[in-house]
């Protein structure tokens, strides 16, 4: 038998954040033995699609309390405020970085890096690479890290099961998807990079890949799932296909008008609509340029009353930029104009953009400290898949692709440090895990011929389920019945049959595995949203509309059940440093940001 | 009856084929559907093991590249309508490159030769991070900002008749990206990439049949990047023959 | 277990696709400019040679012939021309005039605009002078 392959350390997935651990260790310890691996190759990570920029103080009129407080304020005082603090002040000499090693954010004339409006944000402080900054961000890492030869790359390897023994994580194992083998890859220490999970939902910016596998292999390891019923729905994406119309658009000055022409989002106390040509236009931290959640639910209520567009592939509002200009859009939101016109068959220089709230981002996940640990020794977390929390009850736009760069490098260096205390690995006890598992696998997908559920099958119902009760609104009767559906579907799960029994390049397998993470990604969501009896952020609960600072200042903590029970949802409290909780303000009653000063 | 398109596609299982095939599949007509869809529905509902590699449905990951009716195209971005109704539509993998199964091609080759043009920035002194970023003017950037559009999808490699007929060629998406680093004004290595770049496998390979340009879907313009490439290389050659030019 | 096929090539790829039968047109047309030369440079010694030798060429020019041959090498140029031209903006980086590099039409539209003078120069010597 061959020896198990043996690193220092492994991260899981190579999007921004695994790449910035990568190149992180490999820096500060060149001597390592690094490996990542990843379930294609790592510029298809979903890092690619981000669009509108990245957020960090660099204006002499910005400060890190004004980002602080947005950031705090923006999440609805559900986000720890140390960790936001250290978020901010790293955040910086990041982006600095990044630009070090060769991104090309957009430039002043001066020369000096540009920055942009964004939602939530009081100050310009979102750094662009015209529009299609995560592009370049995760092209800029992994060309950077091709420079340490000593990475060890396992390409289109997919993760299966976390590797832990005498109390600690030492590796994974995966199926190479060339040959169907699965085989396992130990390390001293583990960081998971893996992304988020929208695909549990049916409409979606995200791409195919997006099927939350680290959250569920930390959650099946007995690592809680931290603040799952805190999903983001982006304002504007376009009906039918999901696809991303970034903020930017807004951030330049793009407007959402209803089927009457007005902008409505007037009357959902986000400030007053001020004329286009006014200089203050677009207004920070108002109207357009509002918190995501707020936008996303003006949308449904907007729709309750009538005043959106009906569409064959569903309701839809107009963002419009026309007013910018064809010299403006080619300039700054050059994506935005190619999107709409292969996938909404229009020319945002002449017409307006059809677009309604889609599934973008979860801002749970698995649950880290402030050095991106997890409770499992030796098992690390960073990346949208990890949830420190800096985003709370809900993320600002642009704070997510700093967020990869600050947590990646600090559980780089985290990890690296750990595998350098902790050589040991036990070989014998992990080979006879990894072959379990390979049993698991031939005889539960590949070898099994007599299923009766199909995969598009299961994985369309826990969408709809998701949809119809986990979505924008909720109450406790949507959300039981969607308990009870996700329930049900795993046990349908033991039945489903692939057509496909190859061990050659088996991306069927790979897909009835997504979805075996999605069932657990679905389950600590719907449980967590049933579990939290107030409404903060982007989680509404119709039943108990107010926020209840009292009960629930709160991290949900989701412990999956023993043999098939229910997750056991248990609470942390937050951490407040110097803003105390407050009022969430936007429009243009908002308020000064300066050190302990609320709203009120 | 409904109406549907009939798609022709190529299946290779290497465990038990000697060589590709055609199915043909009928799939229902959307207006709105790509190629992509397509396959998609195929696999969710008529056969699970035909593969293909996809992702972001946006064109930007660079995933779902494949030949559809002889012509290299990001099939997230092949509307099935412009594609003449009543005639089948064939789907192969990229061209140039061995199949692994189905539709899914070994990218191994690529990757060796994109490191190979070393693609990162190269300083001789690294400016501390307190001293903030590299000043580059928005002229300095728009130099090289085309170059850096490439999102690896490999259609210019299958357009490529070199590259069809003899693999040492490093090919259009290393060489684009190594010209982008020359091309960046922060950049003081580019005496490093030439070697490679401007070798017999590099630029000098390159006929200028320019249909990599052609089919790139985000105009990156690989052939201009190694036909400018080339003048500089021709250039510098001439400068070295000169007493007391570099060599 | 892994068994990647590789396709096999063939001498006939460039008659799949227009784009690479003009290609191939166009790497030929060289051969034929190359002729034409040969042509021209006969006719330069033939002139030298005398007023006979010159005679007897203008004779052989003007067999049918001939005149074929020379509308497929007028062919051939016109496509040699315009392949060429439409690749200059490829090969250069031309320099910054007030800001902004010329585009690509720009720079086409003056390789035509200095052949359109070139020519006009040339039929000047060759019709009048």
């Amino acid at each position: 038998m061959v020896d198990a392959a043996q690193h220092d350390i492994l991260i899981v997935g190579g999007g921004g954040a695994g790449l910035r651990a990568v190149i992180a260790a490999a820096e500060a310890y060149p001597e390592l033995d690094i490996a990542m691996v990843s379930k294609v190759y790592p510029m298809r990570s979903h890092t690619v699609s981000a669009e509108g920029g990245a957020a960090a103080v660099i204006k002499d009129d910005d400060s890190r309390e004004d980002h602080i407080y947005d950031t705090i304020s923006g999440a609805d005082w559900l986000a720890d405020q140390d960790a936001v603090e250290l978020f901010v002040d790293e955040a910086p000499g990041e982006l600095v970085q990044l630009e070090h090693w060769g991104c090309p954010w957009s430039r002043e004339p001066d020369g000096s890096v540009s920055v942009r409006p964004f939602g939530g944000m009081k100050i310009q402080r979102t750094w662009f690479a015209s529009d299609k900054t995560g592009f370049h961000m995760l092209h800029t890492l992994f060309q950077t890290s091709l420079k340490y030869t000593q990475v060890t790359r396992y390409d289109e390897w997919f993760a299966t099961k976390l590797l832990v023994e005498g109390g600690r994580c030492q590796g994974v194992t995966a199926i190479e998807l060339r040959t169907g083998q699965v085989k396992p890859i130990l390390a001293k220490a583990v960081i998971m990079c893996t992304g988020g999970g929208g695909r549990v939902f049916p409409f979606t910016t995200n791409a195919s890949i997006k099927t939350g596998d680290g959250m569920a292999m930390a959650y099946r390891a007995g690592v809680p799932l931290k603040d799952m019923e805190f999903v983001q729905y982006h304002p504007t994406g376009l009906p039918g296909t999901g696809i991303l119309i970034t903020e930017a658009a807004r951030g330049e000055g793009g407007v959402m008008l209803n089927n009457k022409g007005e902008r409505y989002l007037a009357d959902y106390d986000l400030g007053e609509a001020l004329p286009l040509d006014d200089p203050r236009h677009p207004q920070l931290r108002a109207m357009e340029l509002g918190p995501r959640d707020r936008l996303s639910q003006a949308f449904i209520k907007e729709e309750a009353r009538g005043n959106v567009f009906e569409g064959e592939q569903g309701s839809y509002i107009h963002l419009d930029v026309r007013h910018l200009g064809e010299a403006k859009i080619d300039a700054k939101i050059p994506f935005v104009r190619e999107l709409a016109k292969n996938y909404a068959g229009i020319d945002p220089v002449y017409e307006p953009i059809p677009v309604r709230p889609v599934v973008h981002y979860m801002m749970g996940g698995i649950s880290t400290n402030i050095d991106a640990e997890t409770v499992l020794p030796g098992l690390y977390a960073a990346g949208e898949c990890a949830c420190v929390s800096i985003n709370g009850a809900n993320r600002l736009g642009s704070n997510s692709l700093t967020e990869l760069l600050v947590f990646g490098k600090r559980a780089g260096h985290n990890a690296a440090q750990w595998a350098r205390e902790h050589p040991n690995l036990d070989t014998d006890a992990l080979q006879a895990q990894a072959d379990e598992e390979q049993q698991r696998i031939a005889s539960r997908f590949i070898n099994k011929t007599d299923g009766t559920e199909r995969i598009s099958t299961l994985r369309l119902e826990l969408q709809q389920a998701m949809e119809s009760g986990a979505g924008i609104y909720r109450d406790e009767p949507s959300l039981r019945a969607t308990v009870d559906t996700i329930a049900e579907l795993q046990q349908r799960f033991a039945n489903v049959a692939l057509d496909d029994h190859s061990l050659s390049f088996n991306t069927e397998l790979t897909t009835v595995l997504e979805l075996e993470a999605l069932l657990d990604v679905g389950e600590a969501v719907a449980h967590s949203a049933l579990q939290r009896t107030e409404s903060r952020g982007s989680h509404q609960r119709t039943d108990h509309p107010e926020r209840d600072d009292e009960h629930f200042l709160s991290h949900s903590l989701a412990y999956r059940g023993e043999d098939g029970g229910p997750p056991r949802i248990e609470y942390e409290d937050v951490t407040i440093t110097n803003w105390p909780p407050g009022a969430r303000v936007y429009g243009a009653a908002s308020p000064a940001a300066r050190d302990g000063e609320t709203a009120e | 009856m409904a109406d549907t398109v009939t798609l022709e596609v190529t299946r290779y299982s290497p465990d038990v084929d000697s060589e590709p095939s055609f199915e043909l599949f009928d799939v229902p007509f959307h207006h709105d559907w790509v190629v992509l869809d397509a396959l998609n529905y195929l696999k969710d509902e008529v056969d699970g093991s035909l593969t293909y590699r996809w992702s972001c449905r946006m064109g930007v990951c660079g995933s779902c590249g494949m030949m559809v009716n002889g012509v290299p195209i990001l099939t997230c971005a092949a509307f099935l309508r412009d594609y003449p109704r009543g005639s089948t539509i064939r789907v192969e993998p990229l061209q140039g490159f061995p199949i692994e199964r189905d539709l899914v091609i070994v990218l191994d080759d690529f990757l060796e030769k994109l490191s190979a043009v070393k693609p990162w920035l190269i300083r001789e002194q690294e400016q501390p991070l307190e001293e903030g970023e590299y000043r580059q003017s928005p002229e300095q950037l728009a130099d090289f900002k085309q170059f850096t559009m490439c999102i690896n999808c490999m259609l210019c490699y299958a357009a490529c008749p070199v590259y069809e007929h003899d693999q040492s060629f490093i090919g259009p998406a290393a060489l684009a990206p190594g010209q982008r680093y020359i091309l960046d004004s922060r950049d003081q290595g580019k005496e490093q990439r030439y070697p490679v770049m401007w070798s017999d496998d590099g630029i000098w390979d390159c006929t200028f049949v320019g249909e990599c340009s052609t089919v790139c879907p985000k105009n990156v313009d690989p052939a201009a990047a190694i036909q400018q490439a080339k003048v500089e290389s021709t250039g510098a050659w001439f400068q070295s023959l000169l007493p007391f030019g570099r060599s | 277990m892994p068994n990647p096929y590789r396709r096999p090539h063939s001498n006939t790829w460039w008659l799949r696709r227009l784009p690479y039968t003009i290609f191939m047109l166009r790497e030929w047309s060289a051969s034929f400019m190359a002729l034409y030369l040969i042509l021209l440079v006969a006719l330069v010694a033939r002139v030298n040679d005398g007023e006979s030798a010159y005679q007897s060429y203008v004779e052989f020019t003007q067999k049918p012939i001939v005149i074929g041959l020379h509308g497929v090498l007028l062919a051939f140029a016109l496509l040699h021309m315009v392949t060429w031209f439409q690749a200059v903006p490829k090969a250069t980086r031309p320099p910054r005039i007030r800001g902004q590099r010329p585009s690509g039409r720009v720079m086409i539209a003056s390789v035509y605009g200095l052949w359109a003078v070139a020519s006009a120069v040339v039929a000047a010597i060759v019709l009048v002078g």
